[in-house]
């Protein structure tokens, strides 16, 4: 304003003391523009500096022009008081102040749209903590995916061939889960480079804040920057459209993998049952077994019996034999009384002759009986012994049947352990069903999550579109693209973490992976030892049968050596003919249970394959997720373009710092213009001539 | 039995021969007793009748009898001694000493050679006493007397018992009064009763009989026998007392002691009075073989074992049976045996015979020997009715009769040093039998001069007596181990030697051990008598064979006395039954004189030898399953039974005894299974033999040694003393 | 007799190791079976012990020690042959006795010098019965005692009961 005043005073020799006094102060003011053009010229740059750091300088840069204007409006007020002079000064400082207005109300556009700009930075920073969130609901139901498949692979324990498949699935899984965790940090890296992007981005903003704040002449140049940025915005538009479409795959895939968790669920059903039908065929195994023991007993107890008649026998032959020592003794005796009778009879002489004769007689007679109490004692003898061989088989056989009976408890016991086995092996499958089930409802979840990760891909899509209107707006006001690039790369940072979270998922993946596969290897070791169990009771039941059939051959032995004890002998082959059904029953009995446990690892199989499905289908979501990343890249990239972007911005505010520099230099010239103006008034003019021409010379120099 | 030689093979004849035997025994004895009482009328010519009646009867009896059976010197001998008693009958000729002699001799070789005969020994030649028989009836064919016989007053029916005891006051030549009291009540008044009249015939004479009788009128009346040495002609004063008197004479000669005392009534046919009771008691008799006898102890011995195995059963039946029908069996069971015992008392009774037999020929012998000695010698007898078996009294015969002729020879002194001793000239020799519970004490005491063990003692040391002598008799079989055994003799022989040093310190069973050692004598040359040096030890054998014992008592100068103590009979004998090493065995009651328990602890082994301190004194403890090589048994206790007398006292250590039983005495004969310690078997009513035991046996050194030499068959053992003993 | 009225003895049959040995009948008691033998301590080694025959007590010799052959154990068949010889009764315990025969006295030779085992000094003659080749026995050198007593031994104190089964 001092120096309108001086360019008074030397523009006029003419002078009039009142007018040159009002021209002197009207230097005095142009003066007092200058200084404060120079003012303002410091303030822009330090402005421009301060749009680097803080938005609220570009406020008060506006304010601060917004004073200017103000104070030329009053300079242009005083100016019309002045000589008619000053009236260009006038148009010109008026043409100033309309400038300023105008500025004023560009940098308000300014504002407003950087205001927008935030809020819809804002807007994809919800979204992406909505997106995080839904990472996270992912991660928790991947953690609860791998936590159910710890729990199947820990009680999948009795499943041997199956549970090294589904080991090396997991394994497969758990490999696959660890390019998943690459990917992520890949994706976290990405994330860290949109990071610095977005400050790059915001230190454009800050450029074009401070070109907003001065300088009109560039907007064309920053429209066209901001065309390129709406272009890369666009080109982020598009990768959020990519990403959408890749969540979507990830939604097809997830639903693979539903798919494939389903096929699971229900092979592990299928097991289920199968298990069931192997438990109901080991009861009835079981039965049968107890139904050959009942039987062994039943063999036992006839044994038992004939043991007791043949001893009977034995006993009574014994008496025989007694009856035949007493018979040998009398015949002995007759003998020795015939002979002391012979004796005696000799001694009388022929008196005793016919006694004699008589005492012959009776001891041939004597020997005679003792001849056949030989003979049946000979027979009786043999009788005697095949008694006693009678006896000794058939206590061999009691002792065979006792045996036998043991062994079938003992396979009776087996097969309770199987069936202890099964019943394990049908809940451990039930809970795998179970599992499968949680499984499945967490892949529903994480379908659900990958879905809503679509919705709001489309939504960041969508967002993204406004973003790039907003950017668009941004051509128009620069100072809130910082912001929202700021909030952009805030988001990526929490992108980044997310990704990072991800990355520490798949990690967890990994040793759940590890976990899944110990707890398979001990699923194949328990399937082992089923196998063995089956094995024994395999055995069991063949010597089992074989027992019977040694029973059957003493029970024959005795059939034959003891035609009298027939009926009991036929009764003890009835009850061998039963053992043998027994026999045949378990021996069916064990090969349903083989089957039945084929079927349970065939079902494995159909799980393991499930499983690889299911891996294949994680496989995929992770290509996903890859794909997802790389358009994170992209938009990354898209970001170091709006990045460049800004920093064109930034070259067009510091043109507009030159411009106001002009401006100043300008400003300089005006007062020196208002030091002549000055002058003249000195020379002759009064006050109000003096203020029209001030103004005068501020309106043209515009 | 013995069966007759093949040249009289006929059963009958040998029978018959039994039978001969038999009754020529019986004739013998009464012969010997009217000898006895014929001996009184040595000198006199006035004979007893009716004693030579029964003598001429009991001759022509023995003459018939021989004749029938071809024992033609006991044929020729019989009649002539029967035609000297004819003579002396007949032509009242005076009994001479010469022919009391002959008679006796006769009477005595008669014996002879009938067991000559049954003996098939070459028969004596009775020719030279025949020869004297023939002088001495030629002679008394010269000199007959003139008939001066007077026979006795009145005489009452003959009571057996006082006759016999007349006849032995009589014939001691003695006066014998017989006295009748008839009590009153005026007499009682005064004072005289039973009681004052028998202490004033006490003051008369010896008192020999008392009895009451039944007067005809039904009153009480007693008659006395009193035998007086004076010549009293009257007992005026006893008639004041009521009392009737009369001489009694010499009655029933040989009415002394009888084989059975149960006499039925009435004699079958008249005879004389002095044969009467004999003839009487023949009709009644039945002379049964000792071997029936045998056979018949035999038969109730098995039926007492028979029994205990019925009682055997009876018993175990007790559980199986109701008691109702398990009593009856039961009592049955126990009614049958006291039958068993009854009859077996029965048997017994008909084995019993009274000593006397035994004691009557010891007049004889003492007769002959006393003349043999020129020693004057009365024989008194007492308790010769008591009963014996009569298996006993044939083996007593040969112990007693050498007893007595020790005596005679060795105990009583010639007349003149028993004048000089202050004794009477008349020795006496007093045989005496009794009957206490089941056994029989026979003692014979003299009053000579008694044994002297100085002289004993000395002749046993140089005879080696005790050393060599003992073990003489050891078998060579045996084996075993019993090492200790030996101490018994080896004792025995230090302990002779010991006391050979001081005879005043040994006891009368030493001193009887002496005496009875194989071999001993006192006399340096044998007599006819004595002094053959096999006396006293066949009569120590005899004894203990027969399963009785022999003591001795004696005292220097005032006499000896033996006393044999016997059980009644051998057939059946109260035993404990005792086990060792597995085996039982019996061992007979009389000769254990204690049981004991003895603990393992107590028995001391001294050189070997098990001792055990009993009653104060070391006492030897013979192991039987050492004695006997028996299988032994490590044991915490055991039994033993206390055997012997004196120094031969032993206990006898068994396994256990198992109890006390009665029990049927077999014995043993064939050599082949008589060892020494067994004296015979017996049966417990399982049909098993098992084996008496010799207790006594087993206790005497001798025997102690001789089993041990079967059972160690080491050498015997020396005489070696290795201590000395100081207590006796 | 009727041994001497026609010119044939009667004969006890008994086996012996396999031998057959005849005795005459009438040095023969009775015939036993054994039942109980009671080994009397110290005696030979062939007397076994002690019986009762008819109530008395007699040695029972076992002919198998007597002759040197081996001892076997009592049975049924075993029998006690008391014979009766001079005044003795001695049991001989043979392995059987079932016979009673008459043999002529012209089919009895005397023992043959070559035919003289152990028990050939105890021979009085040989028979033939029935193509049986019998050695009849002379019981009074069987029954010796002075060889007994001292030619055995005994070997047996105490022995053990023989019993019959």
């Amino acid at each position: 304003m001092a120096a309108p005043a001086l360019d008074i005073r030397n523009g006029r020799s003419s002078s009039v003391e009142k007018v040159r006094e009002q021209a002197e102060e009207v230097t005095r003011a142009a003066v007092e523009i200058s200084n404060i053009a120079g003012d303002v010229g410091r303030g822009a740059e330090e402005q421009a500096a301060s749009i680097e750091k803080a938005l609220g300088s570009a406020g008060a840069m506006s304010s601060s022009l917004k004073d200017t204007a103000t104070q030329a409006e009053s300079v242009a007020t005083s100016a019309e008081e002045l000589v008619s002079s000053i009236n260009e000064i006038a148009a010109s400082v008026e043409q100033v102040s309309a400038n300023s207005v105008s500025l004023a109300q560009s940098v308000t556009q300014t504002s407003s749209a950087i205001k927008l700009a935030g809020s819809s930075i804002q807007n994809v920073v919800g979204k992406a903590q909505e997106m995080s969130t839904s990472a996270q609901q992912v991660t928790a139901s991947m953690s609860e995916i791998i936590s159910s498949i710890k729990s199947v692979s820990s009680e999948t324990d009795a499943l041997t061939s199956s549970a090294n498949e589904t080991a090396a699935a997991i394994e497969e899984m758990s490999r696959s889960i660890e390019a998943i965790a690459s990917n992520a940090d890949d994706l976290s890296a990405a994330a860290d480079e949109t990071a610095s992007s977005v400050n790059e981005m915001a230190a454009s903003i800050e450029e074009v804040a401070a070109m907003s704040e001065n300088l009109a002449s560039s907007v064309d140049e920053l429209s066209s920057s901001m065309e390129q940025m709406a272009r890369s915005v666009r080109a982020v538009a598009q990768n959020a459209e990519k990403i959408t479409e890749a969540a979507a795959g990830a939604t097809t895939t997830a639903e693979q993998m539903d798919r494939s968790i389903r096929s699971v669920a229900s092979l592990a059903k299928q097991a289920d049952q199968t298990t069931g039908r192997v438990a109901r065929d080991a009861e009835e195994g079981g039965a049968a077994v107890q139904k050959s023991i009942q039987g062994l007993g039943r063999v036992r107890d006839s044994m038992a019996q004939s043991a007791t008649v043949i001893r009977e026998m034995g006993k009574r032959a014994n008496e025989i034999g007694g009856i035949i020592d007493t018979i040998n003794l009398i015949a002995e005796r007759t003998n020795l009384l015939s002979l002391n009778a012979s004796i005696e009879a000799a001694r009388a002489g022929d008196a005793g002759r016919g006694f004699a004769v008589v005492a012959e007689e009776i001891r041939n007679l004597a020997d005679r009986s003792a001849r056949a109490t030989s003979d049946i004692a000979t027979i009786i003898k043999g009788l005697q012994e095949v008694a006693y061989e009678a006896v000794t088989s058939s206590n061999d056989g009691l002792r065979i049947a006792d045996e036998s009976s043991r062994l079938g408890e003992d396979g009776l016991s087996g097969l309770k352990k199987i069936l202890a086995g099964v019943e394990e092996t049908s809940r451990v499958t039930g809970q795998i069903a179970r599992a499968t089930d949680e499984q499945l409802a967490a892949a529903q979840l994480v379908v659900g999550a990958i879905g809503t990760t679509a919705v709001q891909a489309k939504q960041v899509s969508t967002a993204m579109a406004e973003q790039t209107t907003s950017v668009q707006s941004i051509v128009q006001a620069t100072g809130q693209m910082r912001r929202i690039a700021q909030e952009t790369a805030k988001a990526m940072n929490e992108q980044g973490r997310a990704a990072r979270e991800l990355i520490k998922t798949a990690q967890n993946t990994t040793s759940i992976s590890a976990q899944v596969r110990r707890a398979s290897m001990e699923q194949a070791q328990a399937a082992k030892e089923i196998t063995e169990a089956a094995e024994a009771m395999r055995r069991g039941a063949a010597s089992t049968s074989r027992s019977l059939v040694e029973q059957a051959t003493a029970g024959n032995q005795i059939s034959t050596e003891a035609t009298r004890l027939a009926n009991i002998v036929s009764s003890v082959s009835k009850a061998m003919a039963e053992q043998t059904v027994a026999a045949d029953q378990i021996s069916a009995a064990s090969e349903d249970m083989r089957r039945q446990s084929d079927q349970v690892a065939k079902a494995m199989t159909e799980q393991a394959g499930a499983l690889r499905d299911m891996m294949g289908a994680v496989k995929d979501v992770s290509r996903q997720i890859g794909s997802i990343t790389r358009a994170n890249r992209e938009h990354l990239n898209a970001s170091a373009s709006f990045s460049g972007v800004l920093a064109d911005v930034r070259q067009v505010t510091e043109r507009n710092v030159r411009g106001a520099r002009e401006t100043l230099r300008v400003a300089g010239g005006l007062t020196e213009q208002a030091r002549t103006l000055n002058a003249i008034m000195d020379g002759a003019a009064g006050n109000g001539f003096a203020g029209k021409k001030a103004r005068k010379k501020k309106k043209s120099k515009r | 039995m013995s069966i007759a030689g093949p040249e009289k093979n006929s059963e009958f004849l040998a029978e018959f021969l039994d039978d001969y035997f038999a009754e020529s025994e019986e004739h013998l004895a009464g012969a010997r007793r009217g000898l006895l009482a014929l001996e009184h009328f040595v000198h006199q010519s006035n004979i007893d009748r009716a004693s030579l009646d029964g003598l001429f009867r009991s001759f022509h009896s023995l003459k018939g009898i021989s004749g029938m059976v071809g024992v033609r010197a006991a044929e020729r001998l019989a009649h002539q001694m029967e035609s000297y008693l004819r003579a002396l009958r007949d032509w009242q000729a005076t009994l001479s000493p010469e022919g009391m002699d002959a008679l006796i001799a006769g009477a005595g070789l008669l014996e002879k050679i009938i067991s000559e005969h049954r003996a098939h020994a070459p028969i004596t030649d009775p020719s030279q006493l025949m020869a004297r028989l023939d002088a001495i009836i030629s002679e008394a064919r010269n000199n007959r007397p003139v008939d001066n016989s007077t026979t006795g007053s009145v005489s009452t029916e003959p009571d057996p018992l006082r006759t016999s005891l007349q006849a032995l006051a009589i014939g001691d030549g003695k006066n014998v009064w017989r006295f009748d009291f008839v009590p009153k009540p005026e007499l009682s008044a005064r004072g005289i009763n039973v009681n004052y009249i028998r202490a004033g015939l006490q003051q008369v004479g010896e008192l020999m009989h008392a009895a009451p009788r039944v007067t005809p009128e039904g009153g009480i009346a007693f008659e006395f026998l009193v035998s007086t040495s004076e010549e009293i002609t009257s007992f005026p004063d006893l008639f004041d007392d009521g009392v009737t008197y009369a001489r009694q004479v010499l009655l029933p000669a040989g009415g002394a002691a009888t084989v059975d005392v149960d006499v039925a009534a009435a004699p079958v046919e008249p005879m004389t009075a002095s044969y009467q009771a004999l003839s009487s008691r023949a009709s009644n008799m039945v002379r049964v073989d000792l071997a029936r006898l045998d056979e018949l102890m035999r038969m109730v011995g098995d039926l007492v074992i028979s029994r205990s195995r019925l009682d055997e059963r009876v018993k175990h039946l007790e559980a199986a049976l109701p008691a109702p029908e398990w009593r009856p069996l039961q009592e049955t069971s126990l009614a049958m045996e006291r039958q068993l015992r009854d009859l077996r008392e029965g048997v017994m009774r008909v084995r019993m015979v009274p000593i006397g037999e035994i004691f009557e020929r010891m007049q004889f012998v003492v007769r002959d020997l006393a003349r043999e000695y020129e020693k004057q010698v009365k024989l008194e007898l007492s308790g010769h009715q008591t009963e014996i078996d009569k298996f006993l009294v044939e083996r007593l015969m040969d112990p007693i009769l050498h007893l007595v002729r020790n005596a005679v020879s060795h105990g009583i002194e010639a007349p003149n040093e028993r004048t000089a001793l202050g004794k009477p000239r008349e020795g006496t020799i007093a045989l005496r039998a009794s009957a206490a519970a089941e056994t029989i004490v026979i003692e014979m005491e003299d009053d000579g001069r008694g044994v002297d063990a100085e002289q004993v003692i000395a002749r046993a040391c140089a005879m080696g007596i005790g050393i060599r002598g003992r073990g003489a008799g050891a078998g060579a079989r045996g084996s075993g181990v019993g090492a200790e055994s030996i101490s018994g003799p080896r004792e025995y022989e230090k302990l002779t030697e010991a006391k050979i040093e001081k005879a005043e310190n040994i006891d009368s069973a030493e001193l009887l051990e002496l005496i009875c050692a194989p071999g001993f004598s006192t006399r340096a040359e044998a007599d006819r008598a004595s002094g053959r040096g096999v006396g006293m030890n066949v009569v120590s054998n005899t004894i203990r064979g027969l399963g009785g014992t022999l003591e001795l008592k004696t005292e220097a100068g005032k006499g000896t006395l033996f006393r044999i103590q016997l059980p009644l009979t051998l057939a059946i004998a109260d035993a404990l039954i005792v086990q060792a090493g597995h085996h039982r065995f019996a061992v007979p009651q009389a000769s254990v004189r204690e049981v004991i328990q003895i603990d393992a602890s107590e028995i001391k082994i001294l050189e070997n030898n098990d001792v055990i301190v009993y009653r104060g004194a070391a006492l030897p403890l013979l192991r039987l399953t050492r004695l006997f090589g028996l299988p032994e048994d490590q044991r915490e206790y055991f039994h033993a039974f206390i055997v012997g007398s004196g120094l031969n006292t032993v206990g006898i250590a068994v396994d256990r005894i198992l109890g006390q039983r009665e029990i049927v005495v077999r014995v043993i004969n064939d050599p082949l299974i008589q060892v020494a310690g067994v004296a015979g078997a017996t049966e417990l009513g399982d049909g098993r033999a098992v084996l008496i035991l010799d207790a006594a046996a087993l206790a005497r050194p001798a025997e102690g040694r001789r089993i041990a030499a079967h059972n160690n068959g080491l050498p015997r053992p020396s005489n070696k003393s290795v201590e000395s003993r100081t207590d006796a | 007799m009727l041994e001497e009225q026609n010119g044939s003895k009667t004969f006890i049959i008994f086996e012996l190791a396999g031998t057959t040995y005849a005795v005459r009948s009438r040095l023969v008691q009775q015939m036993e079976m054994i039942e109980e033998i009671t080994p009397v301590p110290n005696a030979p080694a062939s007397v076994e012990g002690v019986v009762f025959s008819r109530g008395r007590v007699i040695p029972a010799l076992n002919l198998r020690v007597r002759f040197g052959f081996e001892r076997i154990p009592i049975d049924l068949r075993t029998r006690l042959i008391v014979i009766e010889v001079g005044e003795r009764n001695v049991g001989l315990i043979v392995d059987s006795a079932r016979e009673f025969i008459s043999i002529e006295a012209s089919a009895i030779q005397p023992p043959n010098e070559a035919i003289s085992g152990l028990s050939g000094k105890y021979i009085e003659g040989i028979a033939t019965v029935d193509n049986r080749i019998v050695l009849i026995l002379d019981l009074s050198e069987v029954i010796n005692l002075a060889e007994i007593l001292i030619g055995d031994q005994p070997a047996h104190t105490g022995a053990q009961p023989a019993k019959q089964g």
